[in-house]
């Protein structure tokens, strides 16, 4: 019964952990210059109105009845309201949030899919030219900032080459005539299950160049884990072993070795997507995408406070989750913590 | 043919930064059939690289320089990589000494036990299974069914220990080399084993290369030892001449500062210096320097194995102006 | 009487490690462009203002009558729309980009080890509370939570400084309570302890000083991303404010002249590029070379 305790203790750390994060962005409202009723207000309101929010918004009570109330918005999925737009953030949420989840998914897909036979690739050549190449390559992709390469590939293969669509995340037009009904929010997904084609193409299209950046960092990452990893695992007795029973080189490598060296990876590949998550601030203002990210660096801009922290918040969710996931899966991939 | 396995004027050099270790400076060893061969020396001697050596596993920096392995005739360091796969685990196989970190983690204990069994003989699914099952059996290893389906880290020491030795002994090779197959193993398990691979020795008729640092363990179990020292062999024969009657001053030095129990308790032995350095060995005998009989000719020659009693050589001057050296000891 | 013996001989095992570290490091070319491109950084961190070609254009210049300039022999990486010459500014951006690294990662380490070591050290509750703060900090990705610390801070360059500092000590406090962990059980503490030793001198004096070297290891490479995630924060607007000479800012500011007046926003991206990958083939290789597993 290892695994489901260990379930089980991984979920009651989740509820502690998202507690606490619901009142480090409390706090961090709190710190915010400015009244936050004048703020919703606006600066047309009239004191009695800012007054009469500020009693509404319970801004006039003691600290820890103010956080009570927060965490009890919070539960409720009450992320504030936008200074810039009046409405509710989680209204103004709504669609953004599966046009990220969508450009995200397909980016830690290409990450894992080119990353761990890039990986492996790279320690069975250790130290020869395809090995160099390979760890610069992945070196780049921590280094570079990913709002530079962004600006760049759209510059030569959008603007000069015209391979790839500038920005957006679908032809307005290609819409227009081909209307896509929406049941997951997820334009791929959807326009498979109603076979539209057209929008389905186009989609892609718009997705390649985003997702090229997007998963740049995460696929440098995971390749460098794999290659560590495989290097280590290479050198252990029960590779020896395996080679010294006659095994076939491509059974000990795949089945014995790279079995043992992805667990590790899967950790790292967990943590890669809060990098990516973190990416999408700086990616999706440059491609116009129509997601959470540029939602965030406009809020910025428009020092809409509530709407930062609410992205904030709807982030670490969506990142805590994915951890969570992959820690079960780690506990899958490992039998010495399946079966204790 | 005399032996199953023929070791001859076997060098193994390791190119490391510091320079060129000599692991192996010419081993000449041969393995009888149907024997228990013992092979001890202390720790860093080179044992384990000799028993890699013949399974061509020798890992890098190191290469087999000169020499030559015969297995029932066949030189085994012409055969290409795809000809050895053939023969490692189905002709010749090792146990190693830590059976924990051996086995992989992630796979069961079957799965590794079948992947050998399959490598080597075409059986089908069903077949190859009852053969994993039935192997087990024979190691005595409790439970061989439900074992198959148990992770490595589900078993005790011991336990998987009897697994490494059904892997080897899976399909019926005719060397088995044992790499300090007790000495990770808790002193009733280790009587446990070495009972097990004896009796194994007697029912299959595999010849094994028994190679441990315990004197203790050869006296019990083995027909002949050789004694290595710093890459080279110094002493073999049968292992009550050799125990009871060593020739060499290295193997005389070794059986002293064995502890014995005795009423009257004699002060340990103690062999002067420490082992050489591999890189720049010593001149002719390797063993020269921490001799107390040494003479001029051993700082000159390398000594080679001579003849000092039935099936007992040594490689010493002390004896060769009265003997002929031995090519195949 | 015994020989006098020389410096060398005394020092004979530590001279040949370091010779054979020296030896390691040529073997390996990636090693020693970082090193150079490191250098390189360096030294335009430290001499930009003297070394670079128009110094007042580094923030406040405006001459209109040069602006948007292609590169040229004169200006070799163009000019901005306020006419302002890029390298100058791109040079003096070491400076700044250097100096939030090099800060962020000394006081993220600095926290960092103090509250790992003391969670590590006494166990128990404090263990856990200091686990759980790290917990929840560590549930926010890196850039993100920093944008939110900055933006409600207030944006500027300092701000920036202490928000990245805030979300980076969890990873220094981990690091140090593992170590802390192991070194807690060695004989030399428990010796300590029973001589009456007191609790803070023991972290102080023994238990700190042994987890300095990973720490090392993992600050170097981290100043990298320190400069990275500036950058970025300036990118937003978070972080440094114009007129400022921050390459992230710069590349932001650029964008507005995308894609027609190309090198405004290609030149400083580049300076960031080339500064991180520096640290980070230093960083990657150090870390190999002083594996002791992968040594001989």
């Amino acid at each position: 019964m290892g695994f489901a305790t260990y379930v089980l203790r991984r979920i009651a750390l989740l509820a502690v952990v998202l507690i606490g994060v619901g009142t480090l962005t409390f706090v961090l409202a709190y710190m915010v210059p400015g009244d936050p009723a004048r703020l919703q207000a606006g600066t047309f309101a009239t004191h009695e109105e800012v007054a009469q929010l500020r009693r509404e918004l319970g801004l006039d009570k003691p600290l820890y009845v103010q956080y009570h109330l927060y965490l009890e918005r919070l539960l409720r999925g009450d992320l504030g309201v936008s200074i810039a737009t009046r409405r509710p953030v989680v209204q103004d949420i709504g669609d953004y949030f599966t046009a990220t989840l969508e450009l995200t998914t397909v980016s830690m897909i290409v990450a894992v899919v080119v990353g761990i036979p890039l990986g492996v690739m790279s320690a069975l050549k250790k130290d020869k030219i395809a090995d160099h190449v390979s760890r610069l390559f992945s070196l780049s992709g921590v280094s570079m900032p990913s709002f530079w390469l962004a600006m760049l590939l759209q510059l030569f293969l959008a603007a000069n080459l015209g391979w790839f669509p500038l920005a957006d995340r679908v032809d307005t037009n290609v819409i227009r005539y081909h209307p896509l009904i929406h049941i997951t929010g997820l334009y791929v997904v959807d326009s498979i299950i109603t076979g539209n084609w057209p929008v389905l193409t186009s989609t892609i299209e718009h997705m390649i160049l985003p997702a090229m950046v997007l998963s740049y960092t995460s696929l440098a990452v995971i390749t460098r884990m794999v290659r560590a990893s495989m290097l280590e695992v290479l050198r252990q007795d029960y590779i020896r072993t395996a080679t010294a029973y006659g095994l076939a080189q491509r059974v000990v490598i795949y089945k014995y070795a790279l079995k043992n060296a992805l667990i590790p990876a899967v950790t790292v590949a967990g943590l890669s997507y809060g990098y990516m998550l973190g990416g999408t601030f700086l990616v999706e203002s440059i491609f116009s995408w129509p997601g959470l990210g540029r939602y965030a660096a406009s809020s910025i801009i428009n020092s809409d406070y509530p709407a930062i922290l609410g992205v904030s918040l709807l982030v670490a969710l969506a990142y805590l989750l994915v951890n969570f996931i992959v820690d079960i899966l780690y506990a899958l991939l490992d039998p010495r913590i399946k079966y204790r | 043919m005399e032996n199953i396995l023929d070791i001859e004027d076997l060098h193994v050099h390791f190119h490391t930064y510091e320079g060129t270790v000599h692991a192996l400076g010419g081993v000449n060893l041969g393995l009888r059939r149907r024997e228990m061969l013992g092979l001890v020396g202390e720790t860093g001697c080179g044992k384990s690289v000799c028993a890699l050596s013949v399974l061509r596993c020798i890992p890098e920096p190191g290469r087999i320089a000169r020499g030559r392995i015969s297995l029932d005739g066949e030189n085994l360091l012409e055969k290409t990589e795809e000809e050895m796969r053939a023969v490692r685990g189905s002709k010749v196989s090792m146990i190693f000494q830590d059976p924990t970190s051996s086995l992989n983690p992630v796979l069961t204990v079957g799965e590794q036990l079948l992947d050998v069994i399959t490598t080597h003989q075409p059986l089908s699914a069903k077949e190859a299974r009852e053969n994993a099952v039935e192997i087990l059996r024979t190691v005595m290893l409790p439970d061989p069914e439900p074992a198959l389906k148990k992770y490595p880290h589900q078993l005790s020491r011991g336990m998987r220990q009897r697994v490494m030795i059904a892997m080897a002994l899976s399909c019926k090779p005719s060397v088995l080399i044992a790499d300090e197959p007790t000495t990770a193993l808790d002193v009733t398990v280790q009587a446990q084993i070495l009972h097990l691979i004896k009796d194994l020795q007697a029912k299959t008729e595999t010849s094994i290369l028994l190679i441990t640092h315990d004197v203790g363990v050869v006296a019990e179990t083995c027909d002949r030892v050789a004694v290595m020292y710093a890459g080279k062999i110094v002493e073999i024969g049968d292992v009550i001449s050799v125990l009871e009657r060593p020739k060499h001053p290295y193997t005389v030095g070794l059986l002293d500062s064995i502890p014995k129990v005795q009423k009257e308790k004699p002060p340990l032995g103690l062999i002067k210096g420490t082992l050489p350095n591999l890189i720049d060995p010593p001149s002719g005998c390797r063993f020269h320097p921490r001799c107390a009989q040494v003479m001029d000719v051993c700082r000159a020659k390398e000594p080679e194995l001579v003849e000092v009693g039935r099936g007992h050589c040594t490689a010493c001057f002390l004896y060769s102006h009265r003997n002929s050296s031995v090519k195949n000891p | 009487m015994t020989e006098p013996r020389s410096f060398i001989h005394i020092h004979e095992s530590e001279l040949r490690e370091l010779r054979y570290t020296f030896y390691l490091v040529r073997k390996s070319p990636l090693t020693l462009v970082g090193l150079i491109l490191l250098v390189f950084s360096l030294f335009f961190a430290i001499t930009a203002p003297y070394v670079a070609p128009y110094p007042t254009d580094i923030e406040f210049g405006v001459h209109l009558e040069r602006r948007l300039e292609a590169p040229s022999l004169t200006h070799p990486f163009g000019t901005d729309d306020l006419g302002r010459d890029i390298l100058s500014r791109v040079l003096y951006g070491f400076r700044i980009s250097l100096t939030v690294g090099l800060v962020v990662v000394a006081i993220a380490a600095t926290i960092g080890v103090f509250l790992g070591a003391m969670a590590g050290y006494a166990g128990g509750v404090v263990d856990e509370a200091i686990m759980r703060i790290t917990d929840i900090f560590l549930s926010v990705p890196s850039l993100v939570l920093a944008l939110a610390i900055a933006a409600s801070l207030g944006p500027s360059l300092t701000n920036a400084m202490i928000a990245i500092s805030l979300v980076w000590w969890p990873w220094y406090a981990r690091l140090v309570r593992g170590q802390t962990l192991s070194l807690r059980e060695l004989d030399f503490v428990e010796a300590a302890r029973s001589i009456g030793v007191s609790t803070y001198k023991i972290l102080l004096r023994h238990i700190i000083p042994n987890c300095i070297a990973p720490i090392i290891v993992q600050g170097s490479l981290d100043v990298g991303y320190a400069i990275l995630t500036a950058a970025s924060l300036g990118f937003l607007g978070v972080g440094a404010q114009p007129p400022a000479a921050e390459w992230g800012l710069m590349v932001s500011y650029g964008r507005l002249f995308f894609p027609s007046w190309w090198w405004v926003a290609t030149f400083p991206g580049l300076a960031i590029f080339i500064g991180v990958l520096g640290f980070n083939l230093l960083g990657d290789g150090l870390r190999d070379i002083l594996d002791p597993r992968l040594r001989r």
